[in-house]
């Protein structure tokens, strides 16, 4: 009799979990159209072994009396996939460089002329996650850089829908929404045979004065046409190595 | 154990919860980053409580030894005296409601998003501009003037006056100064628990009365600004900087330049 009841709190227990993780699962409900759309730009993006763009972005703050002030960067970025990435990050105030060459990811401060440098795993894909959940480095437009773009973009889609044609800087792009638990975020892409990604918006929807990132992206070279040696750090003048701190040691204390 | 089925899956829930709560931490420049963060639901999320203490989010180093750094030398005839000393605000220059920077991100959110601007912000802060040793004729509106171990102070906005013969002179904090409001650009840090305010090379303490006092600081913290009157220095053949007796090592965190705390080499 208890070998009975016990079977039966296990299948039960089993039941539960299974009803909940179906629960889980959000039902999304994106329009055949943004879909079709996202999926042509992420799978031609892919496909390009290797890239450059220059993007213009905003981060927006919201201050403690409610107030939004924008922050701008301006970003250049150099892919090539599986293993290059650098990324210069500019702003009147700071300037940063980032290089990962299959084996170490460097972080230049050019302010300070300061630079920290660590190992790192041998694809982009991996190192990306490594760099965020390990040293909590958030970079701007990543998204372009995985392998399976598509599928990094569209992992928490909830819903999404098309809104038709919209020119970014003059360039016709097919304007698309989508809908997250955590952001809402929208996207621009060329009309066109490349389908280029043209803009950007993260929505930050549940933080006080929903504050978002904008990005525009301009002077997209497709060609394949990048050095191994551009993604190879090269030690400035006078620059000075520092402790790389991971997110071990500057978290976990909090109360 | 009695209950060892039902006992693991209190474990597993409870550490569900625990996973859950301790990985939050909402990201900007990326969906990547977004999903790969957990985010509390809107209801969950504090709500903005502008002219309090801004929560923590600022987090110590454990393996390095907490223990204060020696006490700055206050400038000229300041001593340090460890005791609180009662000071004397007279009514009219009670310090105006000045605004303090609160970050309004909920707890348990990174620095890193914060971190990515605090340069950006800095010249917003009013102290951004002062720095030790620099003279001003008069002495901002809404100033507020304290006796500290015996010697007149003058405060504003996260900087600190002593007067002299011809005007004020921007000193550094003085230690045990007491004031009503955190200056503007307020980091957050806790160490254990005790939770520092820092701003413009000072590190405050909250009293139970909800006024700051200003400390000795730490070791072994990160800050993302350093003191405007910070100087460089090379110590066998490694950089710091000083400001105030207290020694910044510079490291990266979060992908940018924060300033950690150390004894002095």
């Amino acid at each position: 009799m208890m070998l009975a009841m016990k079977n039966l709190l296990l299948l039960s227990c089993g039941l539960l979990f299974v009803t909940g993780c179906a629960m889980a699962q959000p039902q999304t409900n994106v329009s055949p159209r943004a879909e079709r759309e996202l999926r042509s730009a992420c799978e031609f993006l892919a496909k390009t072994h290797a890239f450059t763009v220059n993007a213009e972005i905003w981060r927006e703050h919201v201050d403690e009396a409610g107030q939004k002030i924008q922050f701008s960067r301006t970003v250049t970025m150099d892919v090539k996939r599986p293993d290059g990435l650098r990324l210069e990050i500019t702003s009147p105030n700071t300037a940063r460089g980032f290089w990962y060459d299959g084996k170490t990811l460097t972080v230049l401060d050019r302010k300070h002329n300061l630079y920290g440098t660590t190992a790192m795993p041998a694809t982009l894909d991996k190192t990306l996650d490594a760099a965020h959940d390990q040293f909590g480095i958030d970079l701007p437009l990543i998204d372009l850089a995985f392998s399976d773009p598509y599928k990094n973009a569209t992992a928490k889609v909830v819903g999404g829908k098309y809104f038709g044609i919209a020119p970014v800087l003059g360039v016709p792009c097919h304007h698309l929404a989508f809908t997250q638990e955590n952001v809402d975020w929208q996207i621009w892409i060329e009309d066109g045979p490349q389908p280029l990604i043209r803009k950007f918006v993260i929505t930050q929807k549940n933080e006080p004065g929903t504050p978002e990132f904008t990005a525009l992206l301009t002077h997209w070279n497709v060609s394949d046409r990048i050095a191994d040696s551009d993604f190879d750090f090269v030690k400035p003048k006078g620059a000075s190595e520092i402790e790389m701190r991971t997110s071990e040691s500057t978290s976990g204390n909090l109360k | 154990m009695k209950f060892p089925f039902l006992s693991r899956i209190t474990l597993f829930v409870t550490l569900l919860a625990l996973g859950a709560l301790n990985l939050y931490a909402a990201d900007w420049g990326s969906l990547h980053g977004n999903n790969r963060s957990v985010s509390p639901s809107p209801a969950a999320r504090p709500q903005a409580q502008p002219n309090r203490a801004p929560q923590v989010n600022h987090v110590v180093q454990p393996a390095i030894r907490q223990e204060p750094v020696r006490t700055p030398e206050p400038r000229r005839t300041v001593q340090p005296v460890r005791e609180q000393t009662r000071q004397e605000v007279r009514p009219e220059n009670r310090i105006q409601a000045h605004p303090v920077a609160v970050d309004r991100s909920p707890v348990g959110e990174t620095d890193r998003r914060r971190m990515d601007i605090d340069e950006d912000r800095r010249q917003s802060y009013f102290w951004s501009d002062y720095h030790a040793g620099m003279r001003i004729d008069r002495l901002p509106d809404g100033y507020r003037h304290f006796r500290l171990h015996d010697h007149d102070f003058f405060y504003f906005g996260g900087v600190y006056y002593d007067s002299g013969p011809s005007g004020y002179e921007v000193c550094a904090p003085p230690v045990d100064a007491n004031i009503p409001e955190l200056p503007p650009g307020t980091e957050t840090i806790q160490v254990g628990d005790t939770v520092y305010y820092y701003a413009a090379g000072a590190f405050y303490v909250q009293q139970a009365d909800g006024t700051f006092v200003t400390v000795v600081a730490p070791l072994g913290v990160t800050v993302s600004l350093l003191p405007p009157d910070a100087t460089s220095i090379v110590i066998n053949g490694i950089g710091y900087f000083q400001a105030n007796g207290v020694c910044y090592q510079p490291v990266m965190q979060n992908g940018v330049t924060a300033y950690l705390t150390v004894p002095q080499p």
